[in-house]
């Protein structure tokens, strides 16, 4: 009987460690997008800015001030600038002004805040994020 | 053609000479403006509540707009909102579909073939045929710039 | 705020219309050619896409616009396919809306019969 007592004893607390590990790495760090997100807000043109980040991955849109609309190419590249220049190389940014993008962000951005999304789950819809910015 | 006025001609003919150029102009800018925003709340529609980005907005935003402006040819509605309007419900895209879907339903009596086939493009013709080759040559030339190094 | 530039630059590409009409006597048929071409030469230097960003609707959904997609359908085969992108690429934009308007005007002869 001993053994079996220890066994079970050292069974559960596997699981919970597990369990506890798993919970502490079940949502995506937003280090990275608070940092994108004040890079970009910082912009003068930019009246505000959405940011998710994932791993090595941060996804940004922004609304532009609606008078700066005519200068939109210029914008952007100030913003990809902005943003290369906070970043490092490892990390990988995504920029868009899309109006589909911001909402999408926008949307994902107040879940992951709240915390009731996975880590999965936000992977999941960073992926659908990145399809609406290519082109 | 006496009987058989086209859209235009009708446009042309409802011009001549009543109204004031201001006026024309006043009715062009709200009529045109309301379209374009109408197109404006589809595209938005199209965006929010489907998977379309800004970029691919664009074509079911179109064909709605030209389907209802086809129907509302069919009915007779638009020719009487273009006597009206002038430019303003001529200049939308919805003032090309006009032009063709009017065309098509007048020219039927003469036949499928050679009433509506070839009537249709009678006036969207110009609006395709300037259209592509002056993309043409404006292409031509971005092109030349491009490989001159100049852009 | 899109809503009001939309509004506002739609109604003043309509007056373009309506003035080349009435003050230079184009037929109608003349004055949607030369907006086309317009927004042809207009996206050739790079400033139509910027009122769209400005304007949306109010600078897609006029005329213009059928010259601006038909240049850049060819620009962006070009950049990909080289000079023959021109050729392929002119109507790869614009398919979608004229195929639209030729068929939704076919089914409209079938079914409707002319006014008048």
């Amino acid at each position: 009987m001993g053994h079996i007592k220890v066994l079970l004893a050292a069974a559960v607390f596997t699981l919970m460690f597990a369990a506890t590990g798993e919970a502490a790495e079940d949502q995506c760090g937003q280090g990275h997008a608070h940092k994108a997100a004040n890079a970009v807000e910082a912009l003068h043109e930019v009246t505000e800015a959405r940011a998710v980040s994932c791993e090595n991955k941060v996804y940004v849109s922004a609304e532009v001030a609606h008078r700066y609309r005519l200068q939109l190419p210029e914008v952007r590249k100030e913003a990809t600038m902005a943003l290369s220049d906070a970043f490092d190389d490892n990390i990988s940014f995504h920029f868009s002004t899309d109006l589909k993008v911001w909402q999408l962000l926008s949307r994902l951005e107040a879940r992951v805040n709240e915390g009731d999304i996975t880590k999965k789950e936000t992977i999941r819809e960073l992926t659908a994020v990145d399809e609406h910015m290519k082109g | 053609m006496a009987n058989n006025k086209s859209y235009y001609q009708q446009l042309a003919d409802s011009r001549a000479p009543k109204r004031p150029f201001w006026k024309n102009c006043l009715h062009a800018f709200w009529v045109g403006g309301l379209i374009c925003t109408i197109g404006q709340a589809i595209q938005l529609f199209f965006i929010t509540f489907f998977d379309f980005n800004e970029q691919t907005a664009g074509d079911p935003t179109l064909a709605v707009l030209i389907i209802t402006s086809v129907l509302l040819t069919s009915l007779g509605v638009y020719d009487k909102l273009a006597q009206f309007a002038g430019a303003g419900s001529a200049v939308p895209v919805t003032g090309f579909a006009n032009s063709m879907a009017s065309a098509a339903i007048e020219h039927r009596t003469e036949g499928f073939v050679l009433g509506v086939g070839g009537n249709m493009f009678k006036l969207a013709g110009s609006v395709i045929v300037f259209g592509t080759v002056a993309a043409f040559i404006v292409a031509i030339i971005r092109m030349l710039l491009v490989e001159g190094g100049i852009l | 705020m899109t809503f009001i530039t939309a509004f506002i630059v739609g109604g003043l590409i309509c007056v373009v219309g309506q003035v080349l009409m009435d003050i230079f006597k184009l037929t109608p048929a003349h004055t949607m050619a030369s907006l086309v071409v317009a927004g042809a030469v207009l996206d050739g230097v790079g400033l139509y896409e910027r009122l769209i960003d400005f304007a949306g609707a109010g600078a897609t959904v006029p005329i213009t616009s059928f010259g601006n997609a038909l240049v850049h359908g060819a620009m962006q085969e070009a950049d990909e396919n080289g000079w023959i992108g021109i050729l392929t690429g002119i109507f790869e934009v614009t398919s979608a809306g004229i195929s639209a308007a030729i068929i939704f005007s076919f089914i409209a002869a079938l079914i409707f019969r002319a006014k008048g």
